[in-house]
């Protein structure tokens, strides 16, 4: 009965040593773009923007990316999509989000667009400043050089 | 019975065994990959594409598509002509380098010359240039840029030209060099694709050379999920075109309030 126990305790033991390393093998699955057949709009209403964003990043590039291969007009260099937050809100939330272009070391340091609201008469503006912090956006902050913006990204709420 | 509360057991051991491993793998970074993606030397590809119907042939560094070939000259195919390119790419790129090691000059007949430290990369013709409606120089510094873009550093405005005995002026290693053009701001209106009527205006960044190619930025319109509305802007050199001018990004957008 002990020799049968010790036994199934080996197997055990392997079994679960095989499953980790099969899994260190595989890694975790990559995401995937997955149809929500306009879910999105909920996941924006429980969620918000901003892991809207971060969920879906990956996959606005591509699509945006596609669009201008289809046109023969694609960026060289590096692209990302990026949330846009407020100048003077504190940071955090975001409004929409972007997708910025330029070398790829300098986009890699881009984490946000700010956008700052300008008004001159009759003429309305929005500043968009690629940046490397999501924090402390004042009226003061500046852009990272060599990066700009290449679409914007609205989310109808 | 005592045997089936085992199994299970054993099932659910192995599967958080399982499920720790692909964590371990995703901290750690060791599954292949995440080490694939990884390494420090450049990596060249070609590939034959096929666009609007045509077949092309593209060049890739790390990835990116830096030399589209839409012609076939010399009994060689676009795709022919492009695996030849990329050849020469890795053949540069295998021994000690830098990215501003690339010149383009003036070739025979109209031709332009993109070279890597003295050695031919591609010839560039000029129906192949006015296939993009650009001059044979223009496209032969543009996919200058995009190697050196591709490798990581910002495109060197005027680079020195260099003679057929190569050796260029900048040492021959992977180090970084700045360059040293100073950027500026314009604005430009903002044009539907095919259309000629502005429906905004927009400030565009980017290198003073290209600024003053930029005439305009195209919007294209796309959605994602159906749900999500994208506005792309390209800054090109004709109103509603999409001969896009490189290293210029959107800083800004403007419209007028009614």
């Amino acid at each position: 009965m002990m020799r049968v126990n010790e036994k199934l305790r080996t197997l055990t033991v392997l079994v679960v040593v095989w499953a980790f390393v099969l899994g260190m093998a595989i890694g975790p699955q990559p995401a995937r773009a997955i149809d929500l057949g306009g879910a999105v709009g909920d996941l924006v209403k429980i969620f918000g923007i901003g892991w809207v964003v971060d969920r879906f990043s990956g996959d606005i590039n591509d699509t945006i990316n596609n669009v201008l291969s289809q046109h023969e007009a694609e960026i060289a260099g590096a692209t990302k999509v990026v949330p846009i937050l407020r100048v003077g809100e504190g940071g955090g939330t975001a409004v929409g989000a972007a997708q910025v272009q330029g070398p790829r070391e300098k986009v890699r340091q881009c984490q946000a667009v700010a956008e700052l609201e300008l008004e001159f008469g009759s003429l309305r503006g929005r500043a968009l400043l690629p940046v490397s912090t999501k924090s402390n956006l004042t009226s003061t902050i500046r852009g990272i050089s060599g990066v700009g913006v290449s679409a914007n990204i609205k989310f109808p709420i | 019975m005592k045997g089936a509360g085992f199994a299970v057991i054993a099932c659910a051991l192995a599967a958080g065994a399982f499920w720790l491993g692909t964590q371990a793998d995703h901290a750690l970074g060791v599954g292949p990959a995440v080490a694939a993606a990884q390494g420090g030397t450049p990596t060249v590809a070609d590939r034959a594409n096929t666009i609007n119907g045509n077949t092309v042939g593209e060049v890739l560094v790390n990835g990116d598509v830096v030399i589209r070939m839409r012609t076939s000259a010399g009994g060689f195919s676009a795709p022919e002509r492009a695996q030849i390119i990329a050849r020469r790419v890795q053949s540069w790129l295998d021994g000690p380098y830098s990215p501003y090691d690339l010149a383009v000059r003036r070739g025979a007949g109209g031709a332009a010359e993109l070279r890597a430290a003295g050695d031919l990369i591609v010839d560039v013709n000029p129906s192949e240039a006015s296939a993009l409606g650009s001059t044979a120089m223009g496209l032969a510094d543009a996919w200058r840029s995009n190697i050196q873009m591709a490798l990581g550093v910002q495109p060197a405005p005027g680079t020195p030209l260099m003679g057929d005995g190569g050796g260029s002026g900048t040492p021959a290693t992977g180090a970084r060099q700045e360059p040293v053009e100073s950027y500026g701001n314009k604005v430009v209106p903002i044009i539907s694709v095919g259309d000629q009527t502005a429906i905004g205006a927009a400030r565009v960044n980017g290198p003073d050379s290209k600024l003053d190619d930029v005439i305009a930025c195209t919007q294209l319109e796309t959605s994602f999920q159906d749900f999500v509305e994208i506005d792309i802007y390209v800054p090109v050199r004709t109103r509603g075109g999409l001969d896009r001018v490189q290293q210029v990004g959107v800083t800004g957008l403007g419209d007028l309030r009614f």
